[in-house]
């Protein structure tokens, strides 16, 4: 039933409203100061220049004066968002105007809250680059609280028809001429509040540097410079990015042209015996590239915010982000990791870096890398040969840098193990120091003698403990040897588990769908020759599946065991058996060749683990080539197990050559490729005195040859 | 089924599988390509038939993959279907790239013939029902001559049906617009019909 004295009754909204709701939004006014910046940052602004004036003591002339070259605001901007509080239309965009997209950092529309924080009078003047005007706004809040303290005195009963409300105070709105051209908001804050104190100022400049942020947008530069001309550290003071300033590492690799050989050359990273070098090269097939690097440690992460977070290397073309795809994303996993850089992490055992302890941009420039070109969905770069080499070059020097952090830790710990045995020896000295005094010392009292031996008996203690410390910390470092090796053994697994899994599911299906014939056919009397076909194969897919899994069974065995085994078995098991499947898959040729029929006394798992991680390298290198080869022969020379290993892929480049033995180098690293698998076998051969070398390749024209020497008797 | 299977994997051996044994008798053709490129070509000279292809994804052999023959399969045309066949383990990132290149299903290899055979089947369906295939047979069905001369105009654009076949098989603007139109035309025509009675 409808109600005929129904009416409509509009919410009022008071001048002591705004200002409670202001207090609770704007507490302190640092953050008030740090939502105007905000706001230059989200209309694109490149320099806010934030002047102080007459700070202390405050007068008639004391300024807070915040200007920014951002884009600026109409007339309409003014009256319909600047006007209108709480407005935001950065609640409907997450991204500032292109082509800086920055993501916005005020979202909340309280910037006008914020001038009301700082001081009693605004005058704000603004333009676009097009308008031939400023248009000015002045805002004076006294006006406000003299309002608020007229209403507040009111007797409430009575105040309805005396109220009025805060839309109706008058601001004044006028234009100035200005350049077109120019664009900008500038605000003028007086009638300040507070005195500013230095230190109030030193807060102001920390707030600050969190805006300025190293891993979005950097080739749209935002730099907020601070004049305060009466403290003179902070006239004139550029604001620095806290996070970038408080990088562990960082490098910045340029190029150049040489006009004399119409070359283009590179500048590039290379750790020298523990010595981080910036060296130059001939530029690569890629092009020449500009290329930024900071590295953080556990300690200059903790300067990082949740929002502003390490998320690894960019690419940006022409100074625009060329892979927005792999920006930002709040799900890590989400998140695109363009260069591998954390597919060669199997697990956060290892000294290695990843994208979440490094922050960094490549450079590229249509005309001098037009080869590195977005894919057509636009989701990566075109998997072409220089994009690859690029990728190459980027975790290479991402290499560099762990190689030089770990000869760092390598050698921090080698100085503390030399530090706790030289203080072993030191107490030993001091000890017979003491001993020959008392010898010596016929002359001195009772007490004295006393002291003495106390001290004596205090040293022996002190070096019981420095030598048990010296001890455990031996048996640490033995730990932790061991404890890699079971990780080395993991890691193997886990390649292999990989593959084996993908070949399983193959071979299931088979068996499954040649079993469903059989099954479907058999009975209808139908098919018979095909019907055969398809129980024959389910016979040898069956018999294949059983060698896999004896394999995967063979690892729940006991690593650490010795034993005598004879070398013709252990290779024969390795390309009858567990590489058949993928030999088969990857259709390689694979031939060997054990010479005699001898012992070797070692763990044969590790033994063939070896050999596992060579062919693994292999089946990698040779997945463009068309006829693919692997060759193995083993011999005996003197006392030594000599073995050659070769395949025919496109090799290693010189480049590679002195560090492919290293740990974590790596060329695939596209394919899984761990960087792991050469120095596993180089580790393990050195254990037992073997080595392995790279030698000329034996297939040609191109191909890789290994030799590893393994002495019999060790 | 007016069908033609284009099996692409790398994988020898898996030309002999009892899937493909045991559907020969009900579609009128299979080809089985061990090089993408290869089947590329294959369909793209064969599109005037009735095509559905099972692709494997990660070739070990060649320097496409999955998803690069998936792209170029839609640049040909958007109306063949394609089920990916593979072994690997599809992440969220790897369904992104199929869901992206208009892949019609995904396929475990260890499944059933009975699996595979639906997929099949569906995608065929799509075939008869979709109305972009049903105007592109109708296209097909015409002589070469009537397919070259000009059919409609479009803005101040005159169209012939190949053309028309073409932007359909692309689904460009005009391929978007055209089967807006045929299928709002049918449905004004369905419920005319409707009202009449």
């Amino acid at each position: 039933m409808e109600n005929n004295n129904t009416s409509i009754l509009h919410f009022k909204f008071d001048v002591s409203t705004f200002r409670l709701l202001g207090r609770e939004l704007i507490t302190d006014r640092i953050t008030a100061l740090f939502e105007l910046v905000k706001n230059c940052y989200d209309a694109n602004a490149e320099k806010v220049d934030i002047s102080f004036e007459n700070l202390n003591p405050l007068s008639e002339q004391s300024r807070i004066i915040i200007a920014d070259d951002g884009l600026g605001m109409t007339f309409e901007d003014l009256r319909d968002k600047w006007m209108v509080i709480g407005t935001s239309s950065k609640r409907r965009k997450r991204t500032s105007p292109a082509p800086y997209c920055r993501v916005v950092a005020g979202k909340k529309g309280v910037g006008r809250f914020a001038v009301d924080k700082l001081g009693g009078k605004l005058v704000l003047r603004t333009k676009k680059k097009e308008s031939p005007v400023w248009h000015c706004l002045e805002t004076d809040w006294t006006k406000y609280l003299e309002e608020e303290n007229r209403q507040l005195a009111l007797d409430f009963e009575d105040s309805s028809k005396q109220q009025r409300l805060f839309t109706d105070i008058d601001n004044k709105y006028w234009t100035e001429p200005a350049e077109i051209g120019v664009q900008g908001t500038r605000l003028e804050i007086s009638s300040l509040n507070d005195v500013w104190l230095e230190r109030d100022v030193i807060r102001a400049y920390r707030e600050l540097s969190k805006i300025v942020r190293p891993t979005q947008n950097v080739k749209y530069p935002f730099d907020i410079c601070l004049h305060v001309p009466e403290y003179r550290d902070y006239d004139n003071k550029s604001v620095e990015s806290l996070v970038l300033a408080k990088a562990t590492l960082s490098f910045i690799l340029h190029y150049r042209y040489d006009e004399g050989e119409g070359k283009y050359y590179q500048e590039y990273l290379k750790e020298e015996k523990g010595e981080l070098l910036v060296k130059e090269k001939e530029a690569e097939a890629f092009g020449p590239i500009g290329f930024t690097i900071y590295y953080y440690d556990q300690e200059g992460k903790k300067h990082f915010t949740k929002e502003d977070r390490i998320d690894g290397i960019k690419v940006y073309r022409d100074s625009i982000i060329a892979t927005p795809f792999a920006e930002y994303k709040s799900s890590r996993d989400e998140q695109k990791d363009l260069f591998g850089i954390d597919k060669r992490r199997w697990s956060g055992f290892f000294e290695k870096l990843s994208t979440r302890d490094i922050i960094g941009w490549v450079d590229i420039k249509d005309e001098l890398n037009p080869e590195i070109k977005d894919s057509t969905n636009r989701q990566d770069f075109v998997d072409n040969k220089e994009w690859t080499a690029l990728k190459a070059f980027v975790i290479d020097q991402v290499h560099q840098i762990e190689l030089y952090l770990k000869h760092e830790k390598d050698s921090k710990k080698q100085k503390n193990a030399e530090r706790l045995k030289k203080a072993d020896g030191d107490i030993e000295d001091i000890k017979q120091k003491i001993n020959r005094i008392k010898g010596q010392a016929f002359f001195a009292s009772p007490e004295v003698e006393a002291e003495l031996e106390e001290i004596t008996t205090r040293l022996g203690t002190i070096k019981d403990s420095v030598s048990a410390s010296s001890k455990d910390y031996e048996r640490l470092e033995e730990d932790k040897r061991q404890q890699e090796n079971i990780m080395f053994s993991l890691v193997s697994l886990q390649a292999y588990a990989g593959q084996i899994s993908h070949i399983l599911r193959i071979s299931i299906g088979i068996i499954k769908r040649s079993a469903e014939f059989v099954a479907k056919w058999i009975p209808l009397g139908q098919k018979y020759d095909k019907s055969v076909k398809h129980a024959r194969r389910v016979f040898e897919e069956m018999n294949n599946l059983s060698k896999a899994m004896n394999f995967m069974l063979s690892y729940a065995e006991d690593d650490s065991t010795f034993e005598f085994f004879s070398v013709k078995e252990a290779v024969e098991e390795l390309f009858e058996d567990r590489y058949k499947f993928l030999f088969e898959e990857e259709s390689i040729k694979a031939e060997y060749a054990v010479e005699d029929d001898f012992e070797l006394s070692y763990n044969k798992k590790a033994f063939q683990d070896m050999f596992g991680n060579l062919i693994d390298n292999s089946v990698k290198a040779l997945r463009n080539t068309k006829d693919k080869r692997i060759r193995c022969s083993v011999y005996r020379e003197n006392n030594n197990l000599v073995m050659f290993f070769s395949d025919n892929g496109p090799g290693i480049s010189d480049e590679s050559r002195d560090r492919i033995f290293d740990v974590f180098y790596t060329t695939t690293s596209d394919l899984g490729g761990a960087g792991l698998g050469l120095y596993i076998v180089r580790t393990r051969l050195n254990s037992i005195k073997g080595t392995i070398s790279l030698e000329t390749n034996e297939f040609k024209p191109t191909g890789a040859t290994f030799k590893i020497v393994i002495p019999l008797i060790h | 089924m007016d069908l033609t299977i284009v099996y692409i994997d790398d994988d020898a051996k898996m030309k002999e599988d009892a899937f493909l044994d045991d559907i020969r008798d009900d579609v009128d053709d299979i080809q089985c390509f061990e090089k993408p490129s290869d089947g590329l070509l294959f369909i793209k000279d064969h599109i005037d038939q009735n095509i559905v292809v099972i692709l494997d994804w990660k070739f070990n052999s060649s320097s496409m993959q999955g998803t690069d023959v998936l792209n170029d399969i839609d640049s040909i045309s958007v109306l063949v279907p394609v089920i990916v066949f593979t072994g690997a383990t599809i992440d969220a990132v790897e369904a992104s790239k199929m869901f992206k290149g208009h892949a019609f299903s995904c396929v475990p290899k260890d499944a059933t013939t009975g699996d595979l055979l639906a997929a099949i089947n569906n995608a065929y369906d799509r075939i008869q029902n979709d109305i972009r295939s049903v105007m592109e047979k109708w296209i097909l069905k015409q002589s070469e001559e009537k397919r070259n001369k000009p059919y409609m105009r479009s803005g101040d654009k005159v169209y012939t049906l190949n053309e028309i076949l073409a932007s359909i098989r692309k689904q460009d603007e005009f391929g978007k617009e055209t089967t807006r139109g045929i299928l709002t035309l049918a449905t004004e025509l369905f419920t005319n019909n409707m009202r009449e009675k």
